[in-house]
Order: C-alpha cells, then structure tokens, then sequence
C-alpha cells in the first residue's frame, strides 16, 4: 500500500487538459506548468500586464495630451517591466520580483505627487501594491515590504501637510473627476483579483490536505480490517502432546484443522505424510499422493 | 463539524513540532503575541480560520468605530448621518463580535455582518463626498475582508455585488453629484481621508499577510502529515514482510498433522507454526487423549484435562 503524494493532484501544480488547450499562447508567454516554478509564473503575469498597461498609460497620455512628467513615466514603467519580464520569462531570473515590487513602489510614491497627493487617485494604487507584493515576494521580505509601504504613505501625507505646493494638481476638476472614476474602480478590482487568488490557494491547500488526510483514515481502516482478518497467530497456545488439539480462549480443545481455520484465511487438506504411510501403510502404495 | 475535528485531531500531536524553538526576546515576544492574539480572536486549533478573521475585523472594526464616534462627538463637527453611521457599524461589529466568540456563531454570522456593513459604507459614501472621501478605502477593506471572511458558498455573488455597488456609486458621484455631502473643509478632507488610508492600509495589510502565514502552515502541516504517514507506511511494509501469513491451503498429515511447508518438506505442527508468527505452544495434554492415555491416574468426576 503506497501512499500518494500531497502534491499530486494540487490545482498549481497539476494542468487541467482544457486549460492547457486553451492556453497555448498564455503558456508561451508566462512560461508551461511543467519546468516553470508558480513564482515564476506569477511574475511573469504580473510584469506582462504591467506591462502592456504600462504602454496603454503612454498612449493615453500622449493622444490625451498629458503633461510630460506622466508621459516620461509611462515611458520609463514601460521599459522596467519589458526589462523585468524579459530577466524573468527568457533569462529564468525569479529574485527579480524584488525589484519590480521597488519599481512599482517608486512609481507609485511618483504618480501619488503627480497626481496631487491624497486628493488624487494614486492613493488607491497603494493597495494594489500591498496585496500584490505580499503575493510575489516570500519571508520577510513579504513580511516588510507592507510596512515599508505604511511608513512611506505616513510620511507622504506628512510631507503633503508640511509642503503642499510640492505636489502637482490636476489642471481641472473635470480632469480630476476623470481619473478618480478610472482609478477607483481599476483599483478595486485589481485588489479583489489578487486577494482572490491568494485566498484560493489558500483553500486549495487546506482542501489537499483534508483529501489526503481522509484517504489516509480510510487506508489505516482497511488495514486494521485486513489485521483482524488476517487473525495472525500469537501468544502462547496450549497444544496437546499427543493429538495437536489446541485450547481456544473459552477452554474448548479442537482440533488442530479446526483452531487454524478459524483463526486464519485458509484451507487444510489432509495427506499422509512419508513418516506416518511408513508407519501405518506399510508395503502399500499410498492412498493420497 | 468533520473537518474541524479531524483539524484537531492531527494538529495536537503537531503542536509540539510547532512550537518554534525560542531564540532570545523575539520569540518570546512572538510566543506572548500568539498567545494574546489567540486571547482575543479564538484558539487556532479550535477555530476555522474564518471564524478568527470575523473575530479579529469585527473587533477592529468595533473599536475603530467606537473611537471614531467618540471623536466626532467630541471635537468636530461632522454631519450627523457620519456620526450615525459610525455609531451602527460600531454597535454591529460588536454584537458580532460578542457572538461570534462566545456564542460560536461565527460562521452563521459572516455573510449578515458583510452585508449590513456593505450597506454602510455605501452609505457613508454619501456623507464622505463620494470618490474624493474616505469611503473609497473601507471598500477596499470591505471586499479584502470579504473574500476572506464570506462562506465559499455565496462568495463571488457578494463580492461580485459589492463591485457592482462601486460601480454605481461613481455613477452617482459623476451624474448627481448634489446628493453627496461634502467636507466643510480641505484641511477636514485631509484629516479624514489620512486616517482612513492609514487605517485601511494596515488593516488589509494584515488581512492578507494573515492569510498567507496561515497558507504557508497549512502547507507545512501538509509536508508533516506526508512524512509521519510515509515513515508509518515505511514501518508497516517492514512488518508485513516479517509476518508468515498463514493463508491458502496447507496440506496436513492425516494421522501426525505434520504440515507440509512450500518448499514440500513435512514439518511437525509446532515448529510449522512456531515460524510463522509470533506464536509459541506450551505443551498440555487435551481430555479426550487424558482419558484415552492416562485413565488409571484419574479421578471418576475429573474432567479430564490437564494444561
């Protein structure tokens, strides 16, 4: 009796077939289930969204005519994440998360003054950075990142109360209102999106373990079953010199044929061993062979 | 009720291999932290870990409240739907809370206690002026906390439900805006939405880290529960192999009982069992054969056997 491995039916690990019909692109660009670690993949996704949101912002700004301190950033976010993506997806380089959640803080740290502070709508995009680094990084990096990110938002709304005129306004209240309506709901969902899927591999585990715990009470059940059924001989047996008789547990004395069949799986057919044919039949051929 | 038990079950003999070797000051404050956190929210072992995270929110969310009224009534002038809507997610929280811990009504409770407060903060999205208030952060707490907190039955409908009533609340906030309250001033705006931010930002931070500590543990327990399972399947295949299992069909003289073994040689019956587990015979002499051999030593009314 083998016992199956924890990990052999886990929703990370393991490709369900229509997923892997459906994804042959998907796979290609953040890297196959089989030789790419769930970080890995992970960053990946990540960098590749930013990424492609990264190049989307540079077009907005540039058709809707933005200043130029958002287009350089667009700009540069573009290049980092194409540049982490690449370090990650071609050249296998994983410990790069560390550094695109840097990258990712920093450029929010800058849209929060470029987009006038706690009255903008950067001040949402710390969430997603919250919930999203603790996802990517591991130990205590992922424990003191969020910290880090508390004490800069602390101090980004002391500075703003000390030096308000560091910070860029939006040049109209309809400008405003435009991208609060954007980033809020973005946000929103970016945030539920990734607590979601920390939560379900949360589950996942949790259900994984209650499987293979269950298997593993049914696997002990069957054989204590087999145990008993298997009745294995033990203990000191009172046996008669003379006819084999044994004493069972209530003091009864069978016979040897009848004890052994009805403590154990089996059979006993009765021969004449060469000793007793010697001794009983001697100078006929033996009865049973 | 199942998977509770059986959680029990296996982690009080991983209770020991848990308990993390303690290196000077940090782990014992770690430890006394541990401890009064589980003071405060319900024992690891005996609570789901939705049920702590209730326990924990409803709590924060009480007390968070309950300062929050406080302060309002006491230094500034809010608008009197703020000050209610505080004073009913404080009174609710804490009734949850009561329940939820003493009452071990937990995991009936979450998806009320997620509503009335989704009901809330859509509320006070109407006394905070909408997407330039505070609001806007408890809906972050509120949808992190619900995806955590909401029975996996119903999750996605709430969540999905709360997403939708952001969406429809921007549309309030764009087409009508005269319904909304505003802040009376900037430096008020400033003051609420900093502490709001603060607030939501630890509170999700500690959600989500919660979540995986408890992920990571599971994962171990997982690993644990391998490695004991694949040490006692290791020992039970070693005992199996010691073990002469008499089974089939033995061929057995009809006169001495001598068994005739599977490489054919007879072998008496005490030495055939004798190999065969863990058996050992002690000689005795059975009625019949006492009658039969021994008759001249017996008394009339004896029975006959001699062990």
């Amino acid at each position: 009796m083998t016992v199956a491995s924890p990990r052999g039916d886990g929703a990370l690990g393991g490709s369900s077939p229509e997923r892997r019909s459906a994804g042959g692109l998907f796979e290609w660009l953040i890297g196959s289930v089989e030789d790419t670690a769930i970080e890995a993949r992970l960053l990946n996704a990540v960098t590749l969204a930013s990424w492609i949101a990264s190049l989307a912002m540079l077009a907005a700004n540039i058709l809707l005519g933005n200043p130029l301190l958002q287009w350089v950033l667009a700009g540069v976010a573009a290049v980092a994440c194409a540049a982490i993506y690449i370090g990650s997806r071609v050249y296998g380089r994983s410990e790069l998360r560390f550094h695109f959640c840097v990258l990712a803080f920093v450029l929010t740290v800058i849209a929060w003054f470029s987009n006038q502070g706690s009255a903008g709508g950067a001040t949402w995009l710390f969430f997603v950075l919250v919930t999203g680094s603790t996802g990517l990084l591991r130990g205590l990096q992922r424990r003191l990142f969020p910290v880090a990110i508390g004490i800069a938002v602390a101090a980004l709304l002391a500075l703003e109360r000390l030096r308000p005129d560091l910070l860029i306004a939006y040049e109209s209240a309809q400008q405003r209102s435009d991208d609060l309506a954007t980033m809020f709901p973005l946000s929103l969902v970016v945030t539920t999106v990734i607590v979601y899927f920390i939560a379900a591999g949360y589950h996942n585990e949790r259900q994984r373990r209650q499987r293979y715990y269950d298997s593993l009470r049914q696997d002990n059940a069957r054989l204590e079953q087999a145990l008993r059924e298997i009745g294995v001989l033990e203990g000191l047996l009172p046996i008669c010199s003379h006819c084999k008789s044994i004493r069972d547990k209530d003091g009864n004395w069978q016979g040897p044929e009848v004890y052994l069949r009805g403590s154990a799986p089996l059979e006993l057919s009765h021969r004449i061993c060469p000793r007793c044919h010697e001794r009983h039949f001697a100078g006929s051929p033996p009865t049973f062979p | 009720m199942q998977r509770q038990s059986t959680d029990q079950e296996d982690s009080r003999s991983l209770v020991s291999d848990a308990a993390e070797p303690s290196e000077g000051w940090l782990a014992a404050a770690g430890g006394r932290w541990a401890r009064t956190v589980a003071r405060i929210v319900g024992d690891p072992e005996s609570n789901p870990l939705e049920v702590r995270f209730l326990n924990g929110v409803s709590l924060i969310a009480f007390l968070a409240t309950a300062v929050m009224v406080t302060v309002n009534l006491l230094l500034i002038e809010q608008p009197w739907l703020d000050v209610t809507l505080a004073a009913l997610a404080s009174a609710c929280s804490g009734v949850t809370y009561w329940l939820s811990r003493h009452h071990g009504l937990g995991q009936r409770l979450a998806t009320p206690f997620y509503v009335v407060l989704l009901g809330l903060v859509s509320a006070s999205w109407f006394s905070n002026e909408g997407l330039v208030g505070s609001a806007t952060y408890v809906f972050f707490t509120l949808l992190v906390g619900g995806v955590v907190l909401l029975p996996h039955r119903g999750r996605l409908l709430w969540v999905g439900l709360s997403l939708a009533m952001a969406g429809a609340l921007i549309v309030v906030h764009r087409r009508w805006p005269e319904l909304l309250f505003h802040y009376q001033t900037p430096g008020h705006r400033f003051l609420d939405v900093s502490v709001y931010l603060v607030l939501c930002l630890a509170i999700v931070s500690a959600i989500v880290l919660t979540l995986h500590r408890e992920h990571e543990r599971e994962r171990q327990r997982s690993a644990d529960l391998y490695a004991r399972a694949s040490a006692e399947n290791r020992k039970l295949q070693e005992a199996l192999a010691k073990i002469h299992v008499l089974e089939g069909l033995l061929p057995i003289c009809a006169h001495c009982k001598s068994i005739q073994d599977s490489q054919g040689r007879w072998r008496e019956m005490e030495i055939y069992l004798a190999d065969r587990g863990a058996v050992r015979l002690s000689h005795g002499i059975c009625g019949q054969c006492n009658r039969e051999f021994y008759s001249e030593f017996l008394d009339d009314e004896d029975s006959g056997a001699l062990s």
